[in-house]
């Protein structure tokens, strides 16, 4: 039997958000898991509307499954687990509060049938995945909490904005398949942009995720992304324009997260970078590059929470992410070493890791199109995957230098959570079926034949040898603290200066206009004292010598009158 | 003090050790493709790649021009630590 809470999937979840602040601190994980696995009940569910309300007319469909949404849910219900695992030390309910909730809203969005209830939920985890943010309780977490929530929420108004033009256009709201054209899918589609992190629309990602807390970022890399990823393979499945801004987004984060210093910042762009991957199978839209799409997402969920973790555990001992300022910690932390370079080969698509099963079909679905220029931008993003989160993550952190750095004990939520991570990262990679069985579209082949294979270590070796003679002569550039400008600059540094600037002129011509008044009324001010000075006497006619007066007058009146206003 | 000298010179030959074995571990592989290569028949999406070794080089051209192209992006895009937090606030009190 189907347990029906008559609640949509996650609801549960943020419900169960709410009790977290008044249950004593060494419960409130039991808690969150007990909330996530009544939650997880959900997963069986048939595909069908399960809830639809009617209201103004409109008929909101808040528990909807079909074939895409079962793994979307699915590995949102893993993450939310693997998060509250790894962040098991930590007291603080507002952060935990946080994150349950918005690992909800995120899990209920993925069941929205139509636009307004996936606008409700768009906004849901918007608005919670501020709060860990700000959990971080730092100054610089504050301002980024405040961009990024400037952003989420510019991204909720678009969808709405683009669900009323829809309405208005077809009549209906239903979460359908869209073509783009009218503003209405504009509007969806740019809203749908803002969360995956197209080209100059990413600022916001680099600049908040690694602000969080080491255990927020955990939560954050998960949710947000991938629920944008899960609403372009709904929205606009086939859209050719994807396929290109999807290449952009797979190659541009690459050179960035080269001479980037925050490993937590190096990930942030390698997560844009592995969203190009999933955008570009969504604009092929074909079933087998659907189905890459949602396997690159489920498995990037995993890896990606694996990496973070791998440099959140190393945070929480040094305080630091910041390569130039570590290196040389294999001996201290060999079991974070091990879970970190299980991660870096699974995001490097090495065989036998879960990258490689998954990425092989978007480049599978890729081959033989007629986007070559595409194909060949991927696979050079892939050895730019290799570079940053292959090589440079791990090498940095536990090999580089020597250190003397003395480490404490790990908490043991850290190391489950990340042993079960890498556990799914091999899992995956040695038995594909596991993954490949609840994709959403056709029959998918086993990605283990020798043209794939050799092919994809060919690529990744030889990028290899390339680091080696790179650190041998020198050439490989040393890690500098410093701050690499992203898109955010156009938000922080060149719009509060355009603005600055403008308001600048604006004070300075308001000024020559005060001036000028202020000249003119003195003027007027001396010709009326010089003519009480001199009075008109002598034979005059007294009509002209009136007249003379009046006009003093009104010029004073008049000049008075414009330098009050 | 001498302890922590001597510690140090065997963490910097235990990480030498280590790249060493890398290189090789890397070097062994390539030569095993090589083999591959050259006596089984490996395709591609497209047929460029079924050019002798294409993957490889590419791989190692791309990974160079990568780290190449990013060190020259530097002088535009890299700037001082504190280039956003002196302007905005610092970023370590609470």
């Amino acid at each position: 039997m189907i347990p029906d809470f008559g609640l949509p999937p996650g609801f549960l979840m943020i419900l169960g958000a709410g009790l977290i602040p008044f249950l004593p601190a060494n419960l409130r994980h039991v808690w969150m898991l007990l909330a996530i696995a009544c939650s997880a009940t959900t997963l069986i569910a048939p595909s069908g509307e399960h809830l639809l309300w009617s209201v103004m007319g409109m008929e909101l469909s808040l528990y909807h499954v079909d074939n895409l949404t079962f793994p979307f849910s699915l590995i949102f219900h893993i993450a939310a687990v693997l998060t509250v695992i790894y962040s098991w030390h930590v007291k603080s309910w507002a952060e935990l509060t946080a994150v349950l909730s918005y690992a909800g809203a995120a899990i209920a969005a993925v069941h929205a049938g139509d636009l307004i209830s996936l606008f409700i939920w768009w906004e849901a985890t918007a608005i919670t995945s501020v709060f860990i943010i700000l959990a971080a309780n730092t100054v610089s977490a504050r301002h980024a909490a405040m961009r990024y929530l400037l952003v989420q929420v510019s991204s909720g108004v678009l969808l709405i904005g683009g669900a009323a033009l829809y309405f208005h256009e077809h009549g209906r709201i239903t979460f359908e398949a869209m073509t783009l054209g009218s503003m209405a899918t504009w509007f969806i589609f740019i809203a749908f942009g803002i969360k995956a992190a197209f080209p100059f629309l990413n600022g916001w990602l680099q600049d908040a995720y690694p602000e969080a807390s080491v255990t927020g970022t955990i939560a954050l890399s998960a949710f947000t992304t991938k629920l944008a990823i899960y609403a372009l393979a709904r929205g606009f499945p086939g859209t050719e324009l994807l396929i290109w801004i999807g290449a952009v987004m797979t190659a541009f984060p690459v050179f960035f997260a080269v001479i980037e210093n925050d490993l937590r910042r190096v990930l942030s762009f390698s997560l844009n970078n592995q969203l190009g991957f999933m955008v570009v199978a969504v604009g092929i839209g074909t079933p087998l590059a659907l189905n890459g799409a949602v396997a690159h997402a489920f498995v990037h969920i995993i890896y990606k929470s694996l990496l973070f973790m791998s440099v959140g555990t190393v945070m929480f001992h040094t305080g630091t992410a910041k390569a130039s300022e570590l290196g040389g910690l294999y001996k201290q932390m060999p079991f974070t070493m091990i879970c970190c370079i299980i991660g870096a080969m699974s995001i490097a698509a090495f065989p036998l890791f879960s990258g490689f099963v998954a990425k092989s079909l978007t480049m599978t679905a890729l081959g033989g199109t007629e986007f070559m220029l595409a194909y060949f931008v991927l696979l050079f993003a892939s050895a730019g995957v290799l570079e940053h989160s292959g090589i440079k993550i791990p090498f940095f952190t536990f090999f580089a230098h020597p250190t003397d750095r003395k480490i404490g004990k790990t908490p043991t939520g850290m190391l489950i959570a990340m042993g079960a991570a890498a556990v799914m990262c091999i899992g995956i990679g040695v038995f594909p079926h596991l993954l490949y069985q609840i994709l959403p579209y056709a029959k998918v082949k086993n990605p283990y034949d020798l043209s794939h294979v050799t092919g994809q270590l060919q690529l990744l070796l030889l990028a290899g040898l390339a680091f080696v003679v790179l650190m041998r002569t020198r050439l490989y550039p040393p890690e500098i603290r410093s701050t690499v400008l992203n898109t955010d600059w156009f938000y922080r540094r060149l719009a509060p200066s355009i603005i600055g600037a403008m308001v600048q002129v604006f004070m300075q011509c308001a000024k020559a206009i005060d001036d000028i008044i202020i000249s003119i009324a003195r003027a007027v001010m001396r010709g009326a004292k010089w003519v009480s000075e001199h009075p008109i006497s002598g034979p005059v006619i007294p009509g002209p010598a009136a007249l003379v007066q009046v006009i003093v007058l009104i010029v004073i009146m008049a000049s008075i009158y414009a330098n009050i206003k | 003090m001498m302890n922590d000298d001597i510690n140090k010179k065997v963490e910097i030959l235990t990480l030498e050790r280590f790249g060493r074995a890398f290189t090789f571990v890397i070097v062994v592989g390539i030569i095993v493709l090589l083999v591959l290569e050259i006596f089984t028949h490996r395709h591609g999406e497209f047929a460029i790649e079924d050019m002798f070794f294409f993957p490889a080089i590419f791989g190692f051209v791309a990974f160079v021009f990568v780290v190449m192209f990013g060190t020259f992006l530097r002088r535009f895009i890299m700037r001082d630590e504190d280039y956003y937090t002196k302007r905005e606030g610092g970023n370590d009190d609470t």
